[in-house]
């Protein structure tokens, strides 16, 4: 009987087996024939009444059938779990064949870089703001404290669009602050990244056009210590080192006072190796200049020194690409050779 | 500008003798020091560098003692650099005359005489002291005038006295045109309002600038004639700048020297001469004082100060005996009318400050830069918005990367070429190029995207490229004087451009239509729908000309030596910044399963493709129409060019039904039909071969039509079948109605008929279709009075009044009311 049993169950579980198609169906089989109220599992509990040489021979044969049914049911899983195509992929092709892809293109590296500052300052709460890149003489030097015989016009190399000397491309990003701040009123908080133009011969370290971002906050609070913590985080996160710290040299500048230049730890040795080709083993770079809104800019647009301040930073965004990126020359961003371009 | 810190020493209680100190010092002094030349450091001396431009606004910096005072302040030291050694009395006699003619440029000038002294070598410290800065050693007394000015910042000079007609120096303005030989042997051309140094017969020095070479000292001076004037800063500024000659001793009356310290001046330089080259005082001591009318300030200069603001500025707390501290050193004098407000009393030597705001500079440089902490501000968080250009720009570099072009930034300034082969208008001229090749502003970006393009086709056969710049176009309104709006009506328009230029390699084809394709994604992402393109390349977006797309002339092309196959796009952006919409909504689409139509349409080879899509007509099935292909040099039509067009139609809420694309498809295949010379090649649908002529062009009017026959539906016992004439034509109608009888006249839609008395829902026309009625065709339908529309009755059909009506007549419901 028990044997007959036994027989029963191994030809029925083979069949039923390979007719199933889920594993919920699967489920219902191990249930069925090795679950706790299975069949062979009141064969294997009701052993024990049986003749000591019966006990045996039903005993070695129940758990044999048990083992390879639930063998059966296991390799099933498998296979129904997705293992469907058991092929081998190199059996099918050679994936080490080319792919099939189009060509993407590149973003210019300083647009990137500019990306990143227009980000960079939002999270600081700066606003984006622009300006023409032909500007005046008015908002380009005397609206920001730099009268037609102030010395500091001689820092800044300028081409002239007319004989009078009024039209010129804009040799920083500051006129911006004027055009910005003669429309808002404080508190203020800008980002101006644009092309500036310098009348200088290209090398290495210049080119006549290059670009700068700028960023300005007036309110009735912020003071040269809050400009050293912002500045130190921006730079953090444009240079991807967040060891990096600043430190303040004097500076001038007409529209800012006091000014500083600001250098920035290399963000590649952390001015701990005594061979870095990025700092040439001074350990700072310099970053760019900034300061506190000279009282007379305020003054100019009619915003009130004694009740207003705040500060003015002018940075290089190629300077930034450059040490960031390794970039060896500025010339490389304008020539556009494509070899350059995409590799950003 | 280099210091020697031996020198520095004198003046102060420091010894700076070892780097340790000397980078305390730097660190704390927060100057820019350009280089420390290590050399020095061996001799227990050091020289330091610093940036000119560090220091530009503070002339006493230009000097050691003033350097000195910097230190000394800094580290809370003794400043010794007020010492100045006295005047002999007068020993001998070598008269002197001197007349300022311009006192406004000259506002003093002083003068002594030597007589005697002998011409030689310096003495050992002179000559180390030099050197060490970097000044080469000449002799005694050029070198003494060269210490003078390196020590206190004031440049001096001593002419030969003997040299000097009449032993008398007028100081008077240029005339244009006249011309001066400088102690360099450079005949320089002179212009007016230049302030120049002359005797009564020449001219023998440029004031501040540069002696004459014809009052030098030589090696058989004897007697020397010194002068230490004040210059007025402007007008040596200009002067050098004329003459492009910036010597050491301009580079300090620019910036100002104290006019107040000149008899100081004048008294060490008589001093060290006698000491060292020997000689006697051999006359007055003259000072002609015109400070009075001079825009240099001449006695100190009185300011309230608010000790909070420097606080309020810096962000930390400096106490006021740091302040204190700082001003004694400056020998800034201070009055206490409060703790908030305090008197000030600045010096002359310290022109640069102008309002309290330049004292916080000064507590700030001398507290140590890198003692402000870093705090972090507290401040109103504000989310600042999207700038919506910055968006789109941002949008349209992603876009155009993705559909394969790089990203180039261009110098904006083009050459003399580009404008003549781009036949470029009116350009605006930079009026000091740097050179030939950079002469104008563009107003097209696309001579810049060329000569990008020529240097990449040497190792590139396909690539594309784009720019977003700006481009600049000459007003042309009126330019109102500077005075009234400061050069705003002389600015260029700026025109925000997108410049695109594609090249593959001797295919003039693949190379535009790449460039229309990566423009189309461009409209399409940015969803801008109403662009076009015309046929001679123009775009614009909502009938607004915005710009054109071109292939590059094979002549231009060769001008700048790049091979066949280039083609450019311009596109200016305020079009698109108006009609961007920078959110997207979703837009239905429908779930059931739509369907297709291609056609091939031959087109004579001068009719746009474009033609085919602009022929179907509107209708709500369909989902999208476009050309897949086009076929030119077809083998059998040889005049024609084949275009495979594609439509996809689909119902918005249920499957497409068969007549639906039967009616589409007629619809379509009429309109294609119409474009001149356009001829159906294949595609379409298959439909019934009746299918196309039953559905009548336009309606068909109503029509009397005779019963011929009524006969019983085999499926149906409520309907009949029946046969109708209406005059040469038979149709067989299937109807409900039973009150006609064989040899009536009734009015019937046929197909292609719309029944006058229903709408649809939607409030279309019914028109009447072959349909099959319990599985027996009917073409249309006998018509009761509701369903003419002139009453209400459907009891049965309207028959006709055979005295009226003849079989084949047009029938007007209207007609039927009276």
């Amino acid at each position: 009987m028990i044997k007959e049993k036994l027989d029963a169950i191994e030809t029925n579980y083979k069949s039923e087996l390979n007719s199933v198609n889920s594993i919920l169906e699967l489920e219902n089989i191990r249930i069925k024939y090795v679950g706790k109220k299975s069949e062979l599992m009141d064969i294997l509990a009701n052993i024990r009444f049986l003749e000591a040489e019966e006990k045996k021979e039903v005993g070695n044969r129940a758990n044999v059938i048990r083992k390879s049914i639930e063998q059966a049911i296991d390799e099933k899983l498998l296979l129904l779990k997705g293992n469907i195509e058991k092929k081998p992929l190199k059996e099918i092709l050679d994936i080490t064949e080319p792919a099939v892809k189009n060509y993407v293109g590149s973003e210019h590296l300083l647009s990137q870089m500019t990306d990143d500052v227009i980000e960079v300052f939002g999270q600081f709460g700066f606003e984006f703001a622009e300006g023409p890149e032909i500007e005046t003489d008015w908002y380009c030097f005397e609206q920001l404290n730099m009268p037609p015989e102030h010395p500091a016009r001689d820092m800044q190399d300028t081409f002239y669009l007319d004989e009078e000397m009024h039209i010129l491309p804009r040799t920083h990003t500051s006129s911006v602050q004027i055009r910005y701040m003669e429309s808002h009123q404080p508190p203020l908080r800008i980002v101006v990244p644009g092309r500036v133009y310098r009348n200088e011969a290209v090398d290495a370290r210049h080119t006549f056009m290059f670009s700068q971002f700028e960023a300005l906050i007036v309110d009735d609070v912020t003071t040269v210590a809050d400009c050293k913590s912002i500045i130190t985080q921006i730079a953090r996160r444009l240079l991807n080192q967040e060891q990096l710290e600043v430190r303040f040299r004097h500076a001038f500048f007409p529209y800012t006072e006091p000014s500083f230049e600001i250098d920035g730890t290399c963000p590649k040795c952390l001015g701990k190796s005594k061979q870095c080709s990025l700092c040439s083993n001074k350990g700072w770079l310099e970053l760019g200049g900034l300061g506190m809104v000279h009282p007379q800019v305020l003054r100019n647009v009619g915003i009130d020194p004694d009740k207003y301040q705040g500060f003015a930073l002018g940075f290089g965004i190629e300077r930034f690409a450059m040490i960031r990126h390794n970039v060896d020359y500025l010339g490389r961003f304008f020539e556009n050779d494509l070899r350059f371009n995409r590799q950003f | 500008m280099k210091f020697n810190l031996d020198w520095i020493n004198k003046y102060t209680n420091i010894t700076l003798t070892n780097k340790e100190v000397l980078n305390n010092i730097i660190d704390r002094i927060a100057l820019q020091i350009v280089d420390v030349d290590e050399r020095w450091f061996l001799e227990n001396n050091a020289v330091i560098d610093i940036d000119n431009k560090i220091v530009t606004n503070r002339p006493y910096c230009f000097g050691h003692r003033g350097m000195a005072r910097e230190i000394s302040v800094m580290l809370n030291q003794e400043y010794k650099g007020n010492n100045y050694p006295t005047i002999p009395d007068k020993s001998a006699d070598l008269p002197i005359k001197i007349v300022v003619k311009n006192p406004e440029l000259c506002p003093r000038f002083m003068a002594i005489s030597i007589k005697g002294i002998k011409i030689g070598p310096s003495p050992e410290w002179l000559r180390n002291a030099l050197e060490a800065v970097g000044q080469r050693s000449i002799n005694n007394i050029v070198d003494i005038t060269n210490f003078v000015m390196l020590d206190t910042a004031q440049p001096v000079h001593a002419y030969d006295y003997d040299k000097i007609k009449d032993a008398t120096i007028i100081v008077r303005s240029a005339e244009d045109g006249e011309k001066a030989t400088t102690l360099d042997g450079v005949e320089r051309n002179l212009k007016k309002n230049m302030l120049l140094i002359t005797d009564p017969e020449k001219t023998i020095g440029i004031a501040g600038v540069m002696g004459g070479g014809n009052s030098e000292i030589d090696d058989n001076t004897t007697n020397v004639l010194l002068e230490t004037a004040s210059f007025q800063p402007q007008n040596i500024r200009q002067t050098s700048k004329y003459l492009k000659h910036r010597t050491d001793a301009a580079t300090r009356f620019e910036k100002g020297v104290d006019p107040t310290n000149i008899p100081n001046v004048i008294s060490l330089l008589a001093c060290l001469i006698i000491e060292i080259c020997g000689g006697n005082v051999a006359s007055e001591l003259v000072d002609v004082d015109n400070l009075e009318l001079s825009k240099i300030r001449v006695k100190p200069l009185t300011m309230e100060f608010a000790p909070q603001r420097v606080n309020k500025l810096l962000g930390f707390n400096t106490d006021t005996n740091f302040i204190k501290q700082v001003f004694d050193g400056f020998e800034i004098k201070y009055d206490e009318i409060s703790t908030e407000k305090w008197t000030l009393t600045i010096p002359t030597y310290r022109p640069d400050i102008k309002e309290p705001a330049d004292l916080t500079e000064d507590i700030g440089r001398m507290y140590g830069y890198q003692n402000i902490p870093s705090i972090t501000p507290i401040n109103r968080l504000i989310a600042p918005i999207n700038n919506k250009k910055v968006v789109i720009r941002k949008r349209i570099r992603k876009i155009l990367t993705s559909s394969g072009l790089d990203e180039v930034i261009t110098y904006p300034m083009i050459s003399q070429k580009d404008v003549d082969t781009f036949h470029i208008e009116n350009p605006i001229k930079v009026v000091n190029p740097l050179s030939e090749e950079y002469l104008y502003m563009r107003p097209t970006m696309i001579p810049s995207l060329t000569k990008t393009t020529s240097l990449n086709v040497k190792y590139l056969d396909e690539f594309g490229i784009f720019e977003t710049a700006k481009k600049f176009i000459k007003r042309s309104n009126k330019v109102l004087p500077y005075e009234e709006d400061h050069g705003a009506s002389m600015l260029p328009e700026e025109k925000d451009t997108l410049c695109l230029m594609y090249y593959k390699k001797s295919d003039k084809e693949k190379s535009i239509f790449k460039l229309k394709g990566a423009i189309e994604n461009l409209m399409n992402e940015l969803q801008i729908s109403n662009y076009k393109f015309s046929t001679d390349g123009k775009i614009s977006i909502n009938n607004t000309l915005v710009g054109e797309i071109n292939l590059l002339s094979k002549k231009t092309a060769e001008i700048y030596d790049i091979p066949f196959g280039v083609s450019y796009a311009e596109i200016e952006l305020n079009e698109i910044y108006n009609n961007f919409t920078e959110v997207k909504t979703l837009k239905s689409y429908s779930k059931f399963q739509g369907s297709s139509l291609d056609y091939s349409v031959l087109l004579p080879l001068s009719t746009p493709v474009e033609n085919v899509l602009r022929a179907i007509p509107n209708n709500n099935l369909i989902v999208s129409k476009e050309i897949i292909d086009v076929f030119k040099n077809l083998k059998d039509v040889k005049d024609k060019k084949s275009v495979s067009v594609r439509i996809l139609l689909q119902n918005i809420d249920k499957n497409l039904t068969e007549n639906e694309i039967y009616d589409v498809a007629i619809e379509i295949e009429k309109e294609i039909n119409k474009i001149e010379g356009a001829e159906i090649r294949g595609g379409g649908v298959q439909m019934p071969k009746d299918y196309n002529m039953k559905i009548v062009e336009e309606l068909k009017p109503l029509l009397a039509a005779e019963i011929l026959s009524i006969e019983k539906h085999p499926n149906a016992d409520r309907l009949v079948i029946t046969q109708v004439s209406v005059g040469n034509e038979k149709y067989q109608i299937v109807t409900g109605a039973s009150n006609m009888v064989v040899g009536d006249l009734v009015p019937v839609a046929l197909p292609g008929t719309a029944v006058p008395g229903f709408k649809n829902e939607d409030g279309s026309l019914v028109v009447m279709k072959v349909a099959k009625l319990r599985g027996i065709e009917s073409w249309g339908m006998m018509l009761a009075g509701d369903e003419l529309g002139i009453s209400n009755d459907h009891e049965g059909i309207f028959i006709l009044d055979k005295e009226k009506f003849k079989v084949g007549d047009i029938v007007k419901p209207e007609e039927l009311m009276k």
